[in-house]
């Protein structure tokens, strides 16, 4: 991930809550893990281990889940382990350890699929057109889109901070949390 | 010090990444003109005004664009921020006050097609830049995404990151914790109300907002000041003490335990976090935990409450204790 951007890497398989770290290595399969490839399949596994949508944003998993699985559920208990240290109060907080991933195997347009674009506000002046020319697509498809507050001597946690607080404020806009 | 360990000292300023083709680039950091090792600098404090370099981190550019040799700078540990802005495919180099005279001539079309980027840039020179360039981002705004978006910004981007900057330098080191970040952006709210702009957060005082309220004011806006009392009541934080204890074989924890733990039992607002006025190196959650097992004799607390023990370093959950988390459905 390069300093500019807080966007999210691609994966390609559904390999639901990965604990990437720093770097992410696409030839490493996490497939032990795998939900069934559709939306429910999410609903019932963020239920199980968030209790609701707000948690799974905060990354907060449900307390004592893990005494409730058996001894040989070690796959379970191994990624209960795991989406901890997205909790609050863990020593390095990761949010990517407890995220859903979701692949497609082919390219996806943004409209309809697309809710929200967060980019730095730098992105919608424009010295040549070129980004007035972006904003208008965006537009055009119905894509809202957020800005953030790119400085050269800001640290990337920050803008992670600011982007993570403007998704939380729109899901709550739009009644999903 | 890098990040690694590694001494850097001296480095120059060899190139710079764009996020697009005008505004503030990232300056990037090398030992020699040809280097193939970079690092970005990091600012103390993070994110501010004539801030100084702190450090150098190994980073790896994906697009780097060198700098000409003229253009490069020698720098160093403690010395100005340097900055690197384009515009109109120049490459402006130096520290904020050098590009911004050197962009004398044509900062005027730079305020018709970036005025956010020239903002920014001037925020550098000045903590306090002058109101048109403020209000012009604004009309610019309005004009071309609409009143809202220019609304948007002005309260969630602009106003916010001053009050957020503003919190940071009264913290000092404690605002970079991650539990305290988290806190201050969830419980920062600055909401417009006709011509007042209401900003929310608990540990508002007026002192430490007022280069805040004096630019806001400048701007032909009303700030109000609603400090929010959000503490975690001692009640819930005993019950949250007991909650450590009940998760440790024979429902037994250290006061440090308890401390460190309790936090993934109870949301800990931002004045919990905050640093106890009477000890300093503790948190006021952790010094109100240290109060809760040490407040023995107090009418209502646990020990008398028959719901633990003391065990002369932390306590010991009793049956009564298990018993009144099952009716609390804990």
């Amino acid at each position: 991930m390069d300093r500019h951007s807080t966007a999210t890497h691609s994966t390609q398989e559904l390999q639901p809550p990965a604990a990437t770290g720093d770097t992410v290595d696409p030839h490493v399969y996490l497939d032990d893990y795998e939900l069934d490839p559709n939306l429910p399949a999410a609903q019932r596994h963020i239920a199980w281990a968030f209790g609701d949508n707000r948690e799974y944003l905060r990354g907060d998993l449900i307390l004592g889940l893990i005494g409730g699985l058996h001894a040989w559920q070690s796959v379970g208990q191994s990624w209960l382990t795991i989406a901890g240290l997205a909790a609050t109060g863990s020593n390095r907080p990761d949010k990517r350890a407890s995220a859903i991933e979701v692949a497609y195997s082919k390219h996806l347009p943004l409209k309809g699929h697309a809710r929200l674009m967060i980019f730095p506000q730098q992105l919608i002046e424009d010295d040549r057109g070129k980004n007035s020319a972006f904003i208008e697509d965006l537009t055009k498809q119905g894509l809202l889109w957020q800005t953030y507050d790119w400085r050269p001597n800001e640290t990337p946690d920050r803008f992670m901070d600011e982007v993570t607080e403007t998704v939380r404020r729109s899901l709550e806009n739009a009644g999903q949390l | 010090m890098s990040e690694h360990g590694e001494l850097v000292g001296r480095l120059h300023l060899i190139g710079y990444e764009t996020l697009t083709d005008h505004g503030l680039a990232l300056p990037i950091f090398g030992q020699s003109r040809g280097a193939n090792v970079f690092y970005t600098a990091r600012s103390t404090p993070p994110g501010e005004a004539n801030v100084q370099i702190a450090g150098f981190d190994h980073y790896d550019p994906d697009r780097l664009i060198r700098l000409p040799l003229e253009q490069i700078r020698e720098t160093g540990l403690g010395e100005p921020w340097l900055d690197v802005f384009l515009w109109a495919g120049t490459v402006n180099v130096g520290t904020a006050p050098e590009i911004w005279n050197a962009l004398a001539e044509v900062r005027e079309r730079i305020a018709k097609h970036a005025p956010l980027s020239l903002l920014a840039l001037a925020e550098g020179v000045d903590p306090v830049p002058d109101l048109q360039i403020f209000q012009s981002a604004f009309s610019w705004l309005t004009t071309r995404y609409g009143r809202q978006k220019a609304e948007e910004w002005r309260n969630d981007i602009y106003l916010r990151g001053m009050v957020l900057k503003s919190v940071r330098r009264e913290l000092g080191a404690y605002a970079e914790k991650a539990d305290v970040r988290r806190a201050l952006q969830k419980e920062l709210k600055v909401r417009q109300d006709g011509h007042k702009i209401v900003i929310e957060l608990p540990l508002l005082n007026l002192e430490g907002l007022g280069s805040f309220v004096g630019r806001a004011v400048g701007r032909g806006l009303e700030p109000e000041l609603a400090k929010v009392d959000n503490r975690t009541s001692e009640n819930v934080m005993r019950i949250a003490a007991l909650q450590v204890a009940a998760s440790k074989p024979h429902g037994r924890a250290t006061t440090t335990e308890i401390k460190n733990e309790i936090n993934q039992y109870v949301s800990l607002t931002l004045q919990d976090l905050l640093p106890s006025k009477t000890r300093p190196n503790e948190a006021m959650y952790q010094q109100i935990v240290g109060n809760i097992v040490s407040h023995r004799t107090s009418r209502n607390s646990i020990f008398a409450m028959g719901w633990a023990t003391y065990t002369g370093d932390g306590i010991q959950i009793t049956k009564a204790g298990l018993q009144y988390l099952k009716t609390l459905s804990l």
